[in-house]
Parts: structure tokens; sequence; C-alpha cells
């Protein structure tokens, strides 16, 4: 049977692309705090993960032509191991695709559409969506008490996850009034912080890709 | 016969639409009106240019009403199409010229023992890259006015046939039917396509041409409860069916064509539908081209071609503010990357 999914059409003409549902949920809570009504709309779209990147972006290029009036498009990535290498992923596959990418994280290219890069958490440091999430509710209480959590695991030797910040979002959503697995959910929930230094830099990146 | 780029540089209101990248197996897609069904014909008539004729064909003029001036009804003045066929660019270019009064002209009979002064009412002019098509046969269409006059090469030596099947097919089985059938016969394919139409009903033992009290002849279905019914009995979905697949067997080394291909089929027969169309095209060497509305059917299609992208296109047709009705397409990679997160090609 074929997937009953709602199929993606390009109805705005600023576009924030990212990795999955999850991403989406996160990311689109992120734009609905960030942008008031004065604000042109942006449009996430789940454009999927790095191995296919390249093809995808190729894919909605050639769909985005039915909209000349697509102005820019943003594209956020975890950094994972390397922000650099991560970036430097995306640019090619930026460049490969056709657009003009920017010559740095966080900025926007001059060209029609204008692209833009963000590296998460920011654009030097190794990590993830989680990193960032983790940040914003560090004076929490029950962020103390995760951290303990951790702690412990770590001291009896228990701790095997290689991503530490995906551990606590973990932790710490599974303390909620409903609790959910994913930081996606989570956002739906309200449970981070938004407003936080943390998420500075991800929504300043929202601003510059509304008012291109 | 490979059509790999095709623009209606003159057609219909679709003025400038090009198709690029076209492939073994082609989706058009767009909303209603745009000219899904214009570019079709304009892909049917280019493919038999060397036969003017074809202008008259009730697809292409989408009327049994007699025509005089088969240009007219498609354009203003002339008809301009370009192509790109088994590599070769041909520009077409047909005007139509009236007489004002109507005209006796000489005209051989078939066995060319003696002529004919037949009225005639204008000529059709074609040229191929500026060339005239007028190789020293002529032919013409009768029309209430008197004949139209077109030049046409005496033998026409194109392989390959090009069929189109408009949306306003008929539910009875025209003799042409019968005829296809027959050859299919004869060459050994009666049970591929028994199996056919099993697809979507099962329980078809057999396919049998029969004749009724009047003499006429009809294709009847044998089923498994051993009971003879007409074909038409079956439903619209099982004569599309039957009818696609002689289409494709007869159009060998050729191009099928189909207006909104899921018609008359239920969703879940889409997938089953493409895997044949698939198979077909490879077997007897077909182009195909169809349009759709449906996204089951675009979703089937994708699935036959999930491990051949490079034969589907997909090509979805828009209107531009500027520049008129234009088309995007998606193939091989593109085609995997819109299967792969969902984008609309509709």
């Amino acid at each position: 049977m074929p997937s009953r999914e709602p199929k993606i059409k390009i109805f705005e003409n600023r576009i924030l692309l990212v990795e999955g549902k999850d991403e989406a949920n996160l990311f689109g809570k992120l734009i609905e705090i960030c942008l008031n009504d004065n604000k042109p709309a942006i449009q996430v779209i789940e454009i999927g993960g790095k191995y296919t990147f390249r093809r995808n972006l190729e894919t909605l290029k050639t769909g985005a032509l039915t909209r000349p009036s697509l102005r820019s498009i943003g594209i956020v990535r975890d950094a994972d191991t390397s922000a650099t290498a991560s970036f430097q992923s995306v640019h090619n596959s930026v460049q490969q695709a056709g657009y003009r990418p920017p010559s740095a994280h966080a900025e926007f290219s001059d060209a029609s559409p204008s692209i833009g890069i963000f590296i998460v958490p920011d654009g030097s440091e190794p990590g993830a969506i989680e990193t960032v999430c983790r940040r914003s509710v560090q004076d929490e209480e029950s962020a103390e008490c995760v951290e303990a959590y951790m702690d412990c695991l770590t001291a009896h030797n228990a701790l095997k996850s290689n991503v530490p910040d995906k551990t606590f979002t973990h932790a710490y959503l599974a303390a909620t009034s409903d609790p959910v697995a994913r930081v996606g959910e989570g956002a739906l929930q309200d449970v981070w912080n938004f407003q936080s230094p943390a998420f500075a830099n991800l929504r300043e990146f929202v601003h510059n890709l509304a008012s291109r | 016969m490979s059509i790999s780029s095709f623009e209606a540089i003159h057609y219909r209101g679709i003025d400038g639409l090009s198709l690029q990248n076209m492939s073994r197996a082609n989706l058009i897609t767009g909303v209603n009106g745009i000219g899904k069904t214009a570019l079709i014909e304009a892909i049917w008539i280019f493919t038999g240019r060397r036969n003017p004729g074809l202008l008259w064909n009730t697809n292409v003029q989408r009327s049994n009403h007699p025509v005089i001036d088969p240009v007219a009804e498609l354009s203003d003045s002339f008809i301009e199409l370009r192509g790109k066929e088994n590599g070769k660019e041909d520009k077409w270019k047909v005007e139509f010229e009236p007489f004002e009064q109507v005209e006796r002209v000489s005209f051989d009979t078939w066995d060319a023992s003696e002529s004919a002064q037949i009225p005639v009412a204008g000529r059709l002019h074609a040229w191929i890259d500026d060339n005239l098509i007028d190789h020293g046969g002529q032919s013409m269409h009768d029309t209430p006015r008197g004949a139209v006059l077109y030049g046409m090469p005496p033998r026409l030596t194109k392989k390959g046939v090009c069929i189109i099947e408009g949306t306003s097919w008929q539910l009875v089985t025209p003799d042409e039917y019968l005829q296809r059938y027959s050859d299919m016969v004869r060459e050994g394919h009666k049970q591929a396509l028994t199996k056919a139409i099993n697809l979507i009903l099962p329980g078809i033992k057999d396919i049998e041409l029969l004749t009724d009290k009047t003499g006429k002849s009809y294709l009847s279905a044998n089923t498994s409860a051993n009971v003879q019914l007409p074909l038409q009995a079956l439903g619209g979905g099982v004569v599309r069916l039957f009818r696609l697949y002689l289409n494709l067997f007869t159009a060998r080394s050729g191009m099928v064509i189909v207006d909104e291909v899921e018609n008359g089929m239920h969703y879940s027969v889409l997938r089953d539908l493409w895997s044949l169309v698939r198979s077909a095209i490879h077997e007897w060497d077909v182009q195909f081209v169809a349009t759709t509305h449906s996204d089951e059917c675009i979703d089937a299609a994708m699935t036959a071609f999930e491990r051949e992208p490079d034969a589907l296109s997909i090509h979805k047709l828009y209107t531009d503010e500027s520049e008129g009705v234009k088309a995007i397409t998606f193939t091989g990679e593109t085609l995997e990357g819109a299967r792969d997160f969902h984008l609309e090609v509709r």
C-alpha cells in the first residue's frame, strides 16, 4: 500500500530544512515562539538524513522551480562529532545541488534563494540539538536530579551511552507530566526553554531566515 | 521510437511548453485545464508528422463533427512542434490554405488507370525543418466543403506506431481492437493477455473471439464458472486494461499514450498495472506516456520503477506568471528524492 502521509508542497517563500519528524516538531515550535505576526511564515520541511541530503536537496530544487518567489532556505544539521566536517558536508551538498552556499556557519549566502546553514549546537563544538535542549533547562530543579542520576550511572560504570546529552534529555523527559521519548515531542509540550540563552543563536538564525 | 525531448512551439494554448528528459515511461501531472491532454495530443501528432492527415483524428479534434480546417481548431494560423526522436531533432510546422472557391482537381484513382475530378476546398502544407512534405505522394481528407489535399510520402517507412487513448474511450471494443487481439493470439500472447486481465478481475480463464447472431464479432470472457460474458460486461476497468495491453503489444518499437491512465482502476490494482507496463515497455520496446491526477497512480509507478528510476520521468506542468505553462521533471535521482521525502509531484 502506498504511504498515506500527505505529500509535501512548497507553500511558503522561506523554508527550513531539518532531518526528520522530531526535528520538525522542535523547530516548528521554535519558529512559532520566535516569529510574531509581523514576520513572514517559515515552512519546515523534513529533507531526510545526511546520506540522502544532496539528492533530496536537488529534488527540492526541482520542485521549487514552480515557486520563483522562494527567497531563502535554512538548513539545520547536528555537528555530531565534528562541526567543521558537518558544515563542509552540507556546504558541498548545497553546491552540488546547484545552490550558492554561505561561507560560514549561521550565515546566509547572497543569492536567490539565499541559503543559510546552522550546525547545532554552535557551529564549533561537537553535539546535537539535545545539547542545546539540555543547556536550556540546566537551571531547572529537575535537571539537577537528572545530572545526579547520570553522575550515579558514571560512578557505577553503568553509563554506556556515547551521547550523554541524549541520555540527559531522555531522562529529563521521562520525569515530565506526560512523559515522551524525543526532544521534538518534548518541544510540543513546552518542556524546553526556547527563550534561554542556549537557544539565542538558533533564534537569531530563524529571524535571519525570516528577514531575507 | 524514442522521444527524448519535445516542445509545443505553437499549439492549443501551450506555446513554449517543453518536456526535457523524457524516459521510457513518462507521467504527466498538473491541475485541471493546464494542458496535459493538449500536450499528449501534440506528442502524438509529432510522432506522425509525416502524415498531416492525423490532424483530423477525433482524439485530436476532440469531436466527431466534420472539420474542414483542422489547424484552426487547434491553434490560430499554424501549428509548430519540435522534438528529438532517436537522437535526431525535427521541427514540424503545418498551415492550412483555404481555396476561396472550391476547385476541381484531378486525382488518381486507386488503380491509377484513370483520374477523377475531385472538388477541393483547400490544402494542408506541412514542413519538416523547413522542407515541404511532398515526396510525390498526395493524400486527401474529405470534408463537407470538398477534399483537403496534403502531401505525404508514398510509403511511410517509420518503425513502430504511436497509439493514443483519450478519456472519451468507449466501452464497446471497436473493430481495430479485434484485429489487434487476433494479431496477439497469432503471435502466441493470448495467455499473457488473460493473465493481465486477471490482475484486476481474477477468475477469467480465457478471452475468445465469438460471433453474435447478426454475424458481428465480439470479444468474450470465459470465467472460472464456465460462464461466457461479453468483455464489456466485466466493467470499464477490464476493458481499459484489455485495450492498454493490446496497445502496448501493437505499438512494439513505438509509443503508447494514455490520458488519465488510472481511470476505471481501483487503487489496489495500480501497482500491478504499472508492473505490467514496465514489463511490456521493456519486452516490446515501447515508449509510454500517460497523464494522471492520481497520487496512488504516481506512487505505484514510482514503486514499479524503484530499481530503475532513470526509466521513469514525472513531468509536472505548472503556470509561470510570465512564461505561461512550463514543466519540471523528476527522474533518476530527483525521482528517488521525491519518493523519499514525499514531495508532491502533481
